[in-house]
């Protein structure tokens, strides 16, 4: 474990894996339970676009599913589902991946109704991360003999789950560069994305974005922002060997974040969160032992 | 702020000349194959993947490889749920312009559809979905195709009005509108008035 001082989670233990599994799946859970989805049985089916995975079943199928006694149904069993994997219960990788799939067709379910919303996105593949590794050996329930994990896994666990969601940043600054090239950094993109956002209707009617848009300072600010947050979304991985690029990461995309919400109603619950436990690492603000098994 | 950044990048032409290569996908493919190679250069990581059971580095390896994968082929809607990263990524060269849904009640009113609270599970996305239809219907030249997205966007948007029918019965709504909005971009930076024209009308009382 020499080497492994220097790595981002490279003093995870089974409990920090478990602690990632309530965190993601407990974000899950909360997210769905507050927007039951059964008002989408009030759009016509034929209206739905199915989404990759979702495309393998056949439309007769949605139209069934497509009533309100159906979402229903799938309300409960989804929450159950998320609450079971949040609990650890066994057996544990089964009942994950059964999960994991029922909230791939769920989100897929409701994006083939609106559009690719990446706000739920990078949850996703963190959340297989964690079903595919033995993430209930630590502050999961239990009856029986207990989980035995190595801290190799849970090290692997942990690094896995981060390069997954930085790769989501990295794809996206790698795509600016190549589908915009130089250009889009000075011809005032930005600009207009925050104007189109913040005059728009949208999640909280705010209007922050065209207020700052009338004053030219504020506007140089921004559109210099834009590649200095672009390259750090290109090299998010090297967060996890850098100290003080991480902080760097952190003052920037959190920024960006929180800049993005005001100004263009744009919100990432779910990024804001897996930040806070992947990179910011909220699980040190918690004591030691916790996470030692001793 | 323009003016220094033209002059940096005029002082870049080996990059220009790279970003502005032929095959697009492939600066894509090096920037990320550059960054995740650069990654797995590190001892520390090596250790831990050499270090860790087979079966857990099985895993790790393939939904990394499927999350960038998705990434690299870049159609979302055919890979979900690995779909690829691009929000805000296309150079926006005309005025930005949007959908606004309202409603017009029997006082001749107008009220902005609330489509977030009248469908919490499809939330904002739903409006999107009403931009997105409602662009590729009034892009498209009339026939079969143009009447199939016409309607979509009418299934769409009548939904709409039904849902607020049913979330207010006591307050009825007479008319839902659909209209293109232009914000005009003035040459200091700052956003104009929005400029709206009517898309489509749809009678709620005859439905």
């Amino acid at each position: 474990m020499s080497e492994n001082a220097r790595i981002l989670h490279g003093d995870a233990t089974p409990r920090t894996l478990g602690l990632l599994r309530i965190w993601v799946f407990g974000a899950w859970f909360a997210d769905i339970a507050k927007d039951p989805i059964t008002d989408i049985a009030s759009i016509p089916t034929q209206t739905m676009t199915p989404v990759g995975v979702l495309r393998l079943v056949p439309m007769s199928v949605w139209e069934h599913v497509n009533t309100v006694e159906g979402l229903q149904i799938a309300y409960g069993v989804m929450l159950l589902l998320l609450a079971a994997t949040t609990l650890g219960v066994r057996p544990f990788r089964p009942i994950a991946i059964v999960t994991c799939l029922a909230l791939t067709f769920y989100q897929g379910f409701i994006l083939s109704f609106t559009y690719m919303s990446h706000s739920t996105l990078a949850a996703l593949p963190v959340a297989y991360v964690i079903a595919l590794f033995p993430s209930n050996a630590g502050l999961a329930l239990r009856w029986g003999a207990p989980t035995r994990v190595s801290r190799e896994t849970a090290v692997l666990g942990m690094i896995a789950a981060t390069l997954v969601f930085c790769a989501t940043y990295a794809g996206i600054g790698a795509r600016r560069f190549q589908t915009g090239g130089i250009e889009i950094f000075l011809d005032g993109t930005i600009l207009k994305y925050v104007a189109r956002n913040s005059i728009s209707p949208g999640l909280f009617e705010s209007h922050y974005g065209e207020a700052v848009l009338a004053h030219p300072w504020l506007s140089a600010i921004l559109a210099l922002g834009y590649p200095l947050v672009t390259v750090f979304e290109l090299l998010s991985p090297f967060c996890l060997f850098s100290r003080w690029f991480r902080w760097a990461w952190l003052a920037v995309i959190l920024s960006f974040h929180v800049l993005t919400w005001y100004l263009m109603q744009l919100l990432f619950v779910h990024n804001i969160l897996l930040i806070s436990i992947l990179i910011l690492r909220v699980d040190r603000l918690l004591p030691r032992r916790w996470f030692d098994p001793g | 702020v323009t003016v220094a950044a033209d002059r940096v990048a005029s002082t870049l032409p080996v990059l220009e000349f790279w970003l502005a290569a032929k095959d697009p996908t492939m600066i894509e493919f090096t920037l990320l194959a550059i960054v995740f190679a650069g990654v797995f250069a590190q001892p520390s990581l090596r250790e831990v993947f050499r270090a860790a059971p087979r079966a857990n580095r099985i895993a790790a390896a393939s939904v990394l490889t499927a999350t960038l994968a998705g990434q690299l082929v870049a159609d979302a809607y055919a890979t979900y749920p690995f779909v690829d990263w691009a929000m805000y990524t296309n150079p926006v060269e005309d005025d930005p312009s949007f959908y606004l849904v309202t409603l017009r009640g029997p006082d001749g009113q107008d009220e902005r559809a609330p489509i977030e609270s009248l469908f919490p599970g499809a939330s904002y996305g739903l409006r999107i979905r009403v931009h997105k239809l409602a662009t590729r219907m009034e892009a498209l030249p009339p026939g079969a195709d143009r009447d199939a997205a016409t309607a979509r966007l009418n299934a769409t948007l009548g939904a709409i009005g039904d849902a607020r029918r049913r979330a207010l019965p006591t307050a009825p709504m007479e008319i839902l509108r659909l209209s293109h909005c232009l914000v005009p971009m003035q040459t200091d930076g700052s956003a104009g008035a929005p400029e709206c024209r009517v898309v489509v009308d749809i009678d709620l009382g005859a439905r």
